[in-house]
């Protein structure tokens, strides 16, 4: 399958570049020489000349150096080679040699045979060894890649109190694993496509393939193969490419360094993208709902978790509309605020110079700066930001008169707020549309608010992702999917998957 | 187990419960926040509910006829549908009039929600600019898809329904039952008076013409249809009683917006929010705003068939258009002129158009048959 996919991958260049798509020469020396000569013999190209045993056979090993497992090269590839010690091959010509070393000499399961220059060169600079065998015009392949990869860490940005404390890292094959551990299942798909124009990128398709809908596969498949461009560096390409409407501030593809969220999402019927080189590997298609979910909700007591996640629609609310419905209370419905609190904001407002618009403005714009600031800062310096940032230039500006304390709380209320989503992609829609609406509610009032709710409501009804409408299952009304919305069921009535994935298999346990 | 799915992938069809709450949404407009003053005072006694009621029923039997009408589309829109059976002229009259009646009502809405929250939440900004704000809303909600605005509504109405529940339930410790008596003394007249005036706030279920195309199972038209107009008077007697029961017919006639006084006249527990009737306001603006969005969508959908313009060029042409008539009323008496025109407008659509469309496909019927 794999292998497939590669050589229709594989374009020619018309754009004056050489195109490397040539059989192998039988002589072995040109064959190298030509990748010398390709990669203008970088430092790190390794050649090597070995003779069969003591047939006179003449074989060359080229790879790149710090990108192989070198013991596996040396024990399990040379060693075998230096020492053989067998009959001599008859025919040195034609491929019947090599097939027989690779059958019959060399103790290791990753071999293959190549017969082009440029499966050559890709094997090469994707970290596996070449074998070129003097009269032979085919070569071979061996898969030696071994480089120094980060060990398997905790989650950075998706911390759990109660849960496993592995995340992805940056190696595909590390994080395939992580993925079929959890998943021992015949029927889990990891479909193989290397991706990109230049460099050519491993990208896993996951899915599971009794549960996921048969269209929505093609669907992502079909996605996957428009990209056309030199390098995905890291899956946020990928996801901006894919993705349905580039124009939404909402994600309409989630993204996690948690395998375990992976491979729920995958047992739910989605479809997962395992992509090289990054922790942050993509789930679709998502709703909005995903967004208050954390795979630690499952975990835990169905109670605790219904109450939590009441609390992050709260606090998703508070995040996005408290600042805005401020400024409309405070601008131009005073009488709505009950009058013994009217008056001790009045008060408190009292010598502000600016209208409650631009205090707020001020406030906000000043606490996304520092929040910024402490992302980039080191982290014991990020803390210090924190606090020089919170504390001190929150009550300087309060006692120097500039801005109100009732501002202040309103502001450190939506920070705070805004953190409670387990998304942070989610969290950075909260602070985008906090600022709409704070415009909103300045020219409007309250009848503002309501108008950049109707605005945000009509763009999400229309929104999709991957075809699934991104409001389901509120509207369209799913009531199957309502058991694990707001309220996470216990684990013994969640019987059946979600509904709008809309999967071959329905049920999660047996009755 | 497949034919129980009531969403497919990538479906755009709309299911059973969207369609409900979509001929509640289309009937349920700016009418309720008035209907108990208007009813009150064409009755001029407690007995306004009867006249509701008969209103309802009648708009039950229309309403039933209609979708029953639209059970036999069979994939045609409603106005290919009357140009099969009665010609085209006949369907580019119908469609005009639709047309007129759905453009003035967007505009009666727009005008009339502005004034609303000029009365209750600011008096400083110009109605102009709500209304401009208003409607660009409302035009950016029809420029999406068609789907997407049914399931707006899907996802407005029952919340608001809910919270206009919660605030009757509210207002149980001023409901006075001796303000509902005498029961049954008014003479027929007067009822009837009232069945007039609120058959106007039923007006608006001929919109399901427009979306029957859209369902999944259109052969469901006719029940999904009785439910909607069902919990449209269900909402409707219940407010009424509960303005009448808290204020008194006498008072009600005198008030302007009674629904929103009600809400005015709730207070909570520890007098935490005051002036609640704001709330309430911006609750049902939200619902205003799906009535608004879909009868647009309507005149929209019945001027296709003069122009092969796409939806959002048209849009573009009757945004103007929209704007200059919702500004023409230079006060609130003209405004209420121009409600009552619309109203008018109303009965031809909902009432003698289908009716006549019936009579004709049955005509026709009977004479293929003989």
């Amino acid at each position: 399958m794999k292998r497939n996919l590669r050589n229709k991958n594989t374009r020619t260049f018309e754009d004056g570049r050489t195109n490397d798509e040539f059989p192998l020469e039988a002589e072995a020396q040109r064959n190298v020489n030509y990748i010398h000569h390709r990669l203008h013999s970088p430092g790190d190209l390794m050649t090597k000349e070995l003779e069969l045993g003591s047939t006179g056979l003449t074989c060359v090993i080229l790879n790149i150096d710090g990108m192989i497992d070198k013991t596996l090269i040396h024990q399990h590839l040379m060693r075998p080679i230096i020492e053989y010690d067998g009959p001599a091959l008859d025919s040195p010509e034609g491929s019947a040699a090599i097939i027989r070393i690779k059958d019959e000499v060399l103790p290791l399961e990753e071999v293959h045979t190549i017969s082009a220059m440029h499966e050559a060169l890709f094997a090469i600079l994707s970290g596996d060894t070449c074998l070129f065998m003097e009269g032979s015009r085919r070569a071979l392949v061996v898969g030696s890649k071994g480089w120094e990869s980060r060990a398997i860490e905790e989650p950075q940005t998706e911390s759990t109190i109660r849960g496993p404390k592995d995340g992805f890292t940056e190696d595909i094959r590390t994080n395939s694993s992580l993925i079929r551990r959890r998943l021992i299942d015949p029927n889990l798909r990891l479909d193989s496509y290397l991706i990109g124009r230049r460099s050519k990128r491993e990208v896993m398709v996951a899915y599971i393939d009794d549960i996921v809908s048969p269209e929505l596969v093609t669907e992502v498949k079909r996605r996957l193969l428009t990209i056309e461009i030199d390098d995905i560096e890291g899956s946020g390409y990928i996801e901006q490419w894919i993705t349905d409407s580039f124009l939404s501030p909402f994600p309409q593809i989630m993204n996690t360094e948690r395998p375990d969220r992976f491979a729920a999402s995958l047992l739910q019927g989605r479809i997962g993208l395992i992509v090289d080189g990054t922790p942050f590997q993509l789930i679709m298609p998502i709703s909005i709902s995903d967004a208050f979910k954390s795979p630690e909700d499952y975990y835990q007591h169905w109670l605790i978790s219904s109450l939590i996640r009441l609390l992050r629609y709260i606090s998703a609310f508070v995040a996005t509309f408290l600042p805005g419905f401020y400024i409309a209370l405070a601008e131009y419905h005073h009488g709505m605020i009950p009058s013994n609190i009217a008056f001790s904001i009045a008060s408190a407002r009292e010598g502000v110079p600016f209208p409650v618009f631009i205090e707020a403005l001020l406030m906000e714009s000043t606490l996304e700066i520092l929040r910024e600031a402490g992302v980039r800062l080191p982290k014991p310096i990020g803390q210090t930001i924190g606090i020089v940032g919170g504390l001190v230039i929150g009550e300087a500006a309060v006692s120097a008169g500039i801005v109100s304390p009732v501002m202040v709380i309103v502001v450190a209320v939506t920070a705070i707020a805004s953190f409670t989503l387990p998304s942070y992609t989610f969290g950075i829609v909260t602070r985008i549309l906090r600022f709409f609406i704070m415009v909103a509610a300045s020219v409007f009032g309250l009848f503002g608010v309501i108008l950049a709710f109707l605005v945000i409501c009509i763009h999400l009804v229309n929104l999709k992702s991957f075809g699934v409408p991104y409001l389901a299952p509120i509207s369209p009304l799913l009531p199957r999917d309502w058991k694990d919305l707001v309220l996470r069921a216990p684990v013994t009535l969640l019987r059946k998957r979600p509904q709008m994935m809309q999967t071959k298999d329905e049920d999660r346990m047996y009755d | 187990m497949a034919n129980l799915r009531s969403w497919k992938y990538g479906d755009e069809r709309i299911g059973g419960k969207e369609t409900v709450f979509t001929i509640t949404s289309l009937m349920i407009g700016v009418g309720i926040l008035t209907l108990p003053r208007t009813v009150a005072k064409a009755t001029n006694s407690s007995d306004g509910w009867m006249s509701i009621l008969i209103a309802g029923g009648i708009t039950l039997i229309m309403a039933w006829l209609v979708a029953k009408l639209s059970t036999r589309f069979r994939n045609r829109t409603f106005l290919e549908f009357v140009g099969d059976k009665a010609g085209k002229p006949v369907a580019m009259a119908v469609g005009l009039a639709f047309f007129l009646y759905f453009l003035s009502f967007t505009s009666y809405i727009t005008r009339s929600v502005a004034e609303l929250t000029k009365q209750y939440l600011f008096e400083r900004t110009p109605v102009e600019v709500v209304s401009l704000g208003f409607l660009l809303v409302v035009i950016y909600a029809v420029s999406g898809s068609r789907v997407g605005l049914v399931r707006l509504t899907m996802l407005f109405l029952p919340f608001v329904l809910l919270v206009t529940g919660v605030f009757l339930l509210m207002s149980v410790n001023l409901f006075e039952l001796k303000k509902l008596m005498p029961v049954l003394h008014s003479d027929w007249g007067s009822i009837l008076n009232g069945v007039q005036e609120s058959i106007f706030s039923f007006l608006g279920f001929e919109g399901v013409l427009f979306y029957v195309t859209l369902m999944r199972k259109p052969e469901e038209a006719p029940k999904l249809t009785l439910i909607g107009v069902m919990i449209a008077i269900v909402t409707y007697v219940s407010i009424y009683l509960f303005t009448i029961a808290v204020f008194s017919y006498e008072v009600t006639e005198n008030i302007m917006y009674p629904t929103i006084e009600l809400a005015r006249e709730v207070t909570v527990p520890g007098d935490f929010f005051e002036r609640l009737e704001s709330l309430f306001l911006i609750f049902w603006l939200v619902s205003i705003f799906a009535t608004t969005s879909i009868a647009l969508d309507v005149s929209v959908q019945s001027v296709r068939c003069f122009t092969k313009l796409d939806k959002k060029k048209l849009l573009y042409v009757l945004a103007p258009i929209l704007y200059l008539l919702s500004m023409y009323p230079q006060n609130i008496v003209q405004l209420s002129n121009l409600g009552k025109l619309v109203s008018y407008m109303g009965i031809v659509t909902a009432l003698v158009i289908p009716l006549l469309i019936f009579l004709i496909v049955k005509l026709r019927e009977v004479m293929a048959r003989a």
